[in-house]
């Protein structure tokens, strides 16, 4: 080891240590909870401004609606909190949790190809690219720029996994604001064109989550 | 974990929780005491030793911007650690991305000389007689696929086995001749 490289190591601590500043401890699961608080108060004021679905009564008292809810918001509860878990360096400890999320999605894909292969896809309208993906886009754009900015905060050191909650997350709970807004149950519209954008979303972030993550 | 380590792993928590308030000369202590345990822990991963220094100078500046998100009421070197790795995957992801950095001077390259010196014929004594002990199918594939040169596709053709077969006679003959040569 070279006297040179000792040096520059001797440099770079004396400069850190002229940089420290007191700070506050990141707490992962305040964040989270903070996040979630604030998306749930939104997607209710967005469902309540653009307007329930007019069928809301009879939704609600129907078991497989309120099942679809539940495990949406199962779902983006357990993403939410992988999400914050996750930016922090010894995240390691709940890697084991991971498989909480994992499996509400997998029991959520599996429903939803079931319905699919009893019910078919049924009718989709013709101005869904600007009813159903403008209504989307609402729901989802100010929970997506929180979540970025709160995670940015912290130090990731698994962006991509990190990335993939965070799509989950603000998925689900942008999908159960559609559901309270759009009338139409079938497959085609509830899943495929309703989560179609996340999936989209989902294939961006995941290429640009070690960029947009860098810490 | 060792009783010194324990220690170590006290201390650094207490100078790490100290630095969060503000405490320049516990931060001091704390960069300066693992600077060690990070070049220890990157030396052997890198492709030179040259660029150990460089990948300890990344580390401590990631401690630095990463410091209000370690918990003093958890262990130091996990999260510590974790950075690490992350920075060290990250540093050869980056080296091994430029392509001079993937090419090797041939002058850098330590060929040992096989032709002159005694032991090494001794060695090569020792391979053919280990080879010669193979059966006559482990043999002839060790000989065409690591002798001759020849592909998987190519040997399985030549000997009428399958690919995966020729595969499956090659890791056997691989663990004899390791057994034999042990």
């Amino acid at each position: 080891m070279s006297c040179d490289n000792n040096n520059n190591i001797d440099q770079t601590i004396r400069n850190l240590c002229g940089d420290l500043k007191p700070m506050e401890c990141v707490n992962p699961m305040r964040r989270a909870l903070l996040w979630i608080l604030l998306v749930v108060t939104y997607t209710t004021a967005v469902a309540l401004t653009i307007g329930l679905r007019e069928n809301i009564i009879e939704a609600m008292n129907r078991e497989e609606y309120i099942f679809e809810l539940a495990l949406a918001f199962a779902t983006g509860i357990a993403a939410s909190l992988m999400t914050f878990w996750l930016t922090i360096p010894d995240c390691e400890r709940y890697k084991k949790f991971i498989a909480v999320p994992v499996t509400l999605l997998s029991v959520q894909v599996f429903w939803m190809l079931d319905r699919l292969f009893f019910e078919g896809m049924g009718d989709i309208r013709e101005n869904w690219l600007s009813h159903c993906w403008m209504n989307t886009l609402l729901h989802t754009t100010l929970p997506a720029i929180a979540v970025i900015l709160l995670v940015r905060k912290g130090a990731t050191v698994m962006p991509c996994a990190l990335a993939s909650f965070a799509v989950l997350a603000v998925s689900e709970f942008g999908w159960i604001g559609m559901r309270l807004v759009c009338p139409k149950d079938n497959v085609g519209e509830a899943y495929f064109l309703n989560f179609l954008p996340y999936v989209i979303i989902g294939i961006v972030a995941g290429f640009a989550a070690k960029k947009l993550f860098r810490w | 974990m060792p009783l010194e380590q324990d220690e170590k792993e006290l201390k650094w928590k207490l100078l790490a929780s100290r630095a969060q308030k503000g405490d320049a000369a516990a931060y001091r202590d704390l960069l300066t005491g693992i600077v060690p345990l990070i070049r220890r822990a990157v030396t052997k991963s890198l492709p030179s030793p040259d660029l150990v220094d460089d990948v300890v100078q990344e580390v401590l500046i990631s401690v630095h911007k990463a410091l209000h998100t370690y918990d003093p009421d958890r262990p130091f070197l996990p999260w510590l650690m974790a950075i690490v790795s992350f920075r060290r995957t990250d540093f050869l992801r980056q080296h091994y991305a430029s392509q001079k950095n993937r090419q090797v001077s041939i002058e850098t390259v330590d060929v040992p000389d096989y032709l002159n010196g005694g032991e090494s014929e001794a060695s090569f004594k020792d391979i053919e007689e280990a080879l010669e002990s193979l059966p006559e199918k482990q043999k002839r594939v060790v000989e065409l696929l690591k002798i001759e040169g020849y592909s998987t596709k190519e040997v399985s053709e030549k000997t009428g086995l399958s690919e995966s077969a020729v595969k499956v006679t090659m890791h056997r003959a691989l663990q004899k001749l390791k057994e034999k040569l042990a």
